[in-house]
């Protein structure tokens, strides 16, 4: 049995409204063991950034932590100090975040950000920083000479490429990654896949890769978690998952993946996300489910349970 | 680069077609005054007969080339600008006026880059300091409100209250002059002092004046970047707060208020006119007050047209140099 890393817990994460709270993260709980690459997978708005805010405490006004435990290593990162918690940062935990178009500080130098983000953890010379930084960008397919630009000398591949190169500055053991294709043109999100890809043999890191594309999930991730509307509603092994998904949510968001071979029409999920500040009572893709049971479904909250080996549902088709 | 270049044209007509317009009323509005300046502020200066008067009248009138007709003096009058020549002052007879100018600006440049100056490291940094504790803290927001009520209130009300407050309660500034009379203008310790001392009172209202507005829009700017995502990145870093602010928030930040700070030095000359007169400090802006109370018209229409140009050519130069130094519009022509 591999060792857990981190270890979420009913995590709860709300957005203050005027009217209602937003409830984008709603009792989550998933674990990550090592060196595992967990996807996470859902349509825009189910919470998954608000979700990959919370584990790094990075969730701003108005939104706002309500609950749950955040066990990175058997300590709470949502309880330890401030101080405790700066160290644990980019040194044990880094990110990617959703749009790296803004991640860089468009003043400062390539060399200098990442620079900065060693300097900040480790004792380190002059001479060896810069080797490292080089090192880097080379281990991410772009020239040393990236190092001496700004940002706004680097095409969005390139830029992603730098916060990748930036990510595994210090070996850390977890890393998330937020949607680190969705604001790139094809292509280069075809390259990036390549680099995680390629990276992912040698990283010695877990990593929670987050995106609603599914296509780029089915080609890296070990497990996969499912969202909808702030919950997690089905979570296993990936290729078990793809091949047999159990909830009628995953089922539909897995046979919306275009797919080439069978030239099948893209369908898409029938219908919309409910408004997270008044979601439906019980489970909440009965609106759009089509197989619901009335009665059952629109009145009981159906819980996350293991139906077989390594596969928890959150559905009342399976009990 | 080629919309740089009609920008550049239409910049220099635009100065030109100006200057012109005002050397023109410059020269036209004693011209068409009712009565006779020259006598008028000869009756005044000169004591004792009227033939006296008369003859020195002429004499002027002659000297000013004041005995042809319009067109012959205004052509006569544009040549001698560009010679440099304003004429003469009647005051302090025979002084040419621009040598009176000239002693006048130093004081004028010297009281407005120095607070100007001061301010905007004062304001920027507060306000740099607000931003990042943001709309949650109290004592910034109170700063805040005072910035604001500073911002909104003309510039020579603060020279009016400070004038009354240290002049008349608590006497502890000089109320006016640039330095103590009697004292040699020279570059000795002495002198500075007392330059600096006399400074206090006219250097703080204008401080107190332009502070609110470079505290405020820091402020803003501040808020706005820490919204940024490289910021929040910085934060995951597990950079320490100050590093963020200094290194991220603030790099950022900075670069308009540079850019306020370029564009309020078309001010430095004309900016405190009205300080000036209140505490008779001896810029420009003193100069033309006691020109006009002595109706030295020379003077008068000197000092006016040298403001005018001054003002009007820094506005002018800072026009045609900041797209060459803001990068935002280089990069836009790319
Ligand atoms: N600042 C905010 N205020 C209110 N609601 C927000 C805010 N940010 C995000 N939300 C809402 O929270 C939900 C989850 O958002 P997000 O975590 O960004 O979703 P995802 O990353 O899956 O697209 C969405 O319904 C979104 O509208
Ligand atoms: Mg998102």
């Amino acid at each position: 049995m591999p060792d857990t890393l981190l270890d979420v817990r009913n995590l709860i994460a709300y957005y203050m409204t005027p009217t209602a709270p937003v409830r984008a993260v709603d009792n989550v709980s998933f674990n990550v063991t090592e060196k595992e690459i967990l996807g996470i997978a859902g349509e825009s708005g189910c919470g998954k950034s608000t979700l990959a805010y919370s584990i790094l405490r990075l969730l701003k006004p108005p939104g706002y932590i309500r609950g749950g435990e955040v066990l990175f290593k058997g300590s709470d990162l949502l309880k330890i100090e401030e101080e405790e918690l700066r160290r644990i940062r980019w040194k044990h935990i880094s990110y990617i975040p959703q749009s790296s178009m803004n991640a860089l500080n468009p003043v400062m130098r390539i060399e200098e950000q990442i620079g900065d983000a060693i300097i900040n953890h480790e004792k380190i010379s002059k001479g060896e920083l810069r080797k490292r930084i080089e090192d880097l960008l080379v281990s991410v397919g772009l020239s040393p000479s990236v190092a001496h630009m700004y940002p706004h000398e680097l095409s969005g591949g390139m830029r992603q490429r730098v916060v990748i190169a930036m990510a595994m500055a210090l070996d850390p053991e977890l890393i998330i990654a937020d949607e680190p294709t969705t604001a790139l043109d094809v292509v280069v999100q075809r390259g990036i896949l390549q680099l995680l890809r390629d990276i992912r043999s040698k990283l010695k890191a877990s990593v929670i890769m987050i995106t609603h594309d599914m296509a780029a999930q089915a080609q890296i991730v070990d497990r996969l978690a499912i969202m909808y509307a702030g919950k997690i509603v089905e979570i296993g092994d990936a290729n078990d998952l793809f091949n047999d998904p159990l909830h009628p949510y995953s089922r539909a968001l897995i046979s919306a993946i275009p797919s080439i071979s069978e030239k099948k029409k893209l369908k898409g999920v029938p219908g919309f996300p409910p408004d997270l500040r008044s979601p439906p009572p019980g489970c909440r893709f009965y609106p759009r489910c089509p197989h619901r049971i009335p009665g059952k479904c629109n009145v009981d909250e159906p819980r996350l349970i293991e139906v077989k080996n390594d596969r928890l549902v959150a559905c009342h088709l399976y009990r | 680069m080629v919309s740089y270049r009609k920008y550049l044209v239409e910049r220099t007509l635009t100065f030109i077609i100006s200057m012109f317009f005002s050397i023109t009323i410059v020269f036209l509005v004693p011209r068409l005054a009712p009565g006779d300046p020259i006598k008028t502020a000869l009756e005044q200066v000169i004591v004792g007969g009227g033939s006296e008067i008369e003859k020195t009248v002429e004499e002027y009138k002659r000297m000013l080339g004041l005995d042809k007709d319009l067109a012959t003096q205004y052509i006569f009058y544009i040549k001698e600008l560009f010679r440099g020549n304003l004429g003469y002052s009647i005051m302090y007879f025979p002084t040419p006026v621009i040598d009176i100018i000239m002693r006048a600006i130093p004081w004028s440049i010297g009281l407005l880059t120095t607070t100007t100056i001061l301010s905007w490291i004062i304001g920027t940094f507060i306000g740099a300091i607000a931003g990042w504790r943001g709309e949650g803290s109290r004592f910034f927001n109170i700063l805040a409100f005072i910035a604001l009520g500073l911002y909104v209130i003309p510039y020579y009300i603060f020279a009016v209250i400070l004038a009354y407050l240290f002049g008349y309660i608590i006497r502890i500034f000089p109320l006016s002059g640039g330095y103590t009379p009697g004292l040699m203008p020279s570059l000795n310790l002495e002198f500075i002092l007392d330059v600096i001392w006399h400074s206090t009172l006219p250097a703080l209202s204008i401080i107190l004046s332009s502070l609110g507005w470079w505290f405020l829009s820091m402020r803003s700017m501040i808020i706005n970047v820490k919204g940024e995502d490289f910021i929040l990145m910085a934060e995951a870093k597990g950079l320490r707060k100050n590093r963020i602010l200094w290194k991220y928030a603030f790099r950022n930040a900075i670069l308009p208020q540079v850019t306020g700070l370029a564009l309020s030095l078309r001010n430095v000359v004309g900016g405190a006119l009205l300080t000036e007169v209140i505490f008779a400090y001896p810029g420009v802006g003193y100069l033309i007050f006691t020109a006009i109370t002595n109706m030295d018209y020379p003077l008068i229409q000197g000092a006016v047209l040298f403001l005018i140009f001054t003002t009007c050519f820094l506005n002018f130069a800072i026009d045609i140099l900041y797209p060459l130094v803001d990068p935002r519009i280089r990069y836009g022509e790319e």
